[in-house]
């Protein structure tokens, strides 16, 4: 491997490694296959690099690897989401234990709330929750931008009532 | 479109984004030489029984009395190895088209795909058909029939078979892929204007 290989791995882990793993983990709820997706997806982007033109934004890019690496992946994706918890290999950020215990139960909570969300709608909500542009998911996902805006504001309503209900 | 909307998102974002990736770079590189491993062998296997598959054809061709016999067996051959080359030849779309996009064109290279196993098969059959008219022919005149020719065509008969088998096996994974792609495009595509 060269070092400009290196690098651009180096870089790819650094900015999308995150992004790449809550996006596998919102449709695997195993960890083990989550982290394989995750390489796997890594790996797509890495190979994918030097062909990136700068047709769209790097993100975006980025994510359209990622779903498409998602979508093939379908057989268990698309399965209905067994609601099974995460485990604590996410430590959270917050100063306080009592604050970092609440933030990884919400986002636990948050996480397979996602993946019981619609196809359609969790999509969208996957890349809003990653700060995505409405015209970003839209060319992300190949769809209107009038249905990234009425999706984008069911799922979160969704979501938002969800976390509300549940303990 | 809502403007608010990615503001609106900031904190279920904050929420959601907490936590890092359990993903080193030499995970990453283990698994990229694991898949490059994979497809040298793939690429290894295909090519031995390729070689493997002309030299019985050739032999066939050599010893076989019978003209459309050393006629199908070396196309048989020669576009296996075609096949294979071309099979392998057509990269799969990935970012630079969105979601939708590279689905579409995924199912119409898996599409292609299929198409190139059924000619396959079908031009294995025929092979096939034509190995066991000569062996029974052979068979027939036992008498007369060489060693080499026997052995010959029970060889070819062999090649053949066992690339009708793979060609089978691989038109599965293709059908396989095939359904997958197509049930989550068609989820896609179903909700995709209708909000």
């Amino acid at each position: 491997m060269t070092s400009a290989d290196r690098a651009t791995l180096d870089r790819i882990l650094r900015d999308y490694a995150g992004f790449a793993h809550r996006l596998a983990g919102s449709y695997e709820t195993d960890p083990e296959t989550a982290r394989d997706l995750t390489q796997e997806i890594l790996v797509a982007v890495w190979r994918a690099w030097p062909a990136f033109r700068r047709q769209c934004s790097e993100r975006t890019y980025v994510a359209r690897i990622a779903h498409y690496r998602i979508a093939t992946h379908v057989g268990r994706a698309v399965r209905q989401p067994r609601r099974a918890e995460l485990t604590d290999d996410i430590p959270a950020s917050d100063p306080t234990p009592e604050e970092q215990v609440m933030r990884h139960d919400q986002r636990t909570r948050l996480v397979a709330l996602v993946r019981t969300l619609p196809v359609a709608y969790r999509e969208v909500a996957l890349l809003m929750l990653e700060d995505f542009t409405p015209a970003e998911v839209a060319d992300t996902l190949g769809i209107s931008a009038n249905a990234v805006a009425v999706r984008s504001t069911r799922a979160r309503e969704m979501l938002r009532a969800l976390l509300e209900q549940r303990p | 479109m809502n403007q608010q909307a990615p503001d609106q998102w900031q904190e279920l974002a904050r929420i959601w984004k907490t936590g890092d990736a359990p993903v080193t770079v030499a995970d990453v590189e283990e698994l990229h030489a694991r898949q490059h491993r994979r497809l040298r062998i793939a690429r290894a296997v295909e090519l031995a029984c390729s070689v493997l598959g002309i030299v019985a054809a050739l032999w066939l061709a050599l010893v076989s009395r019978f003209l459309w016999v050393r006629v199908l067996t070396v196309v048989f051959s020669a576009a296996s190895v075609c096949f294979v080359l071309r099979a392998r030849r057509m990269p799969v779309p990935q970012g630079s088209a969105d979601l939708l996009e590279s689905l579409k064109e995924s199912l119409a290279y898996l599409d292609w795909l299929a198409e190139q196993w059924r000619y396959g098969r079908m031009l294995g059959f025929m092979a096939l058909f034509a190995v066991v008219m000569a062996a029974s022919t052979q068979l027939m005149q036992l008498a007369s029939a060489t060693r080499s020719g026997l052995l010959a065509t029970a060889a070819a008969g062999v090649a053949i078979s066992t690339a009708l088998g793979w060609n089978m096996m691989l038109a599965w994974q293709v059908r396989r892929s095939t359904a997958r792609l197509q049930a989550f495009r068609m989820k896609l595509v179903t909700e995709r204007d209708s909000p």
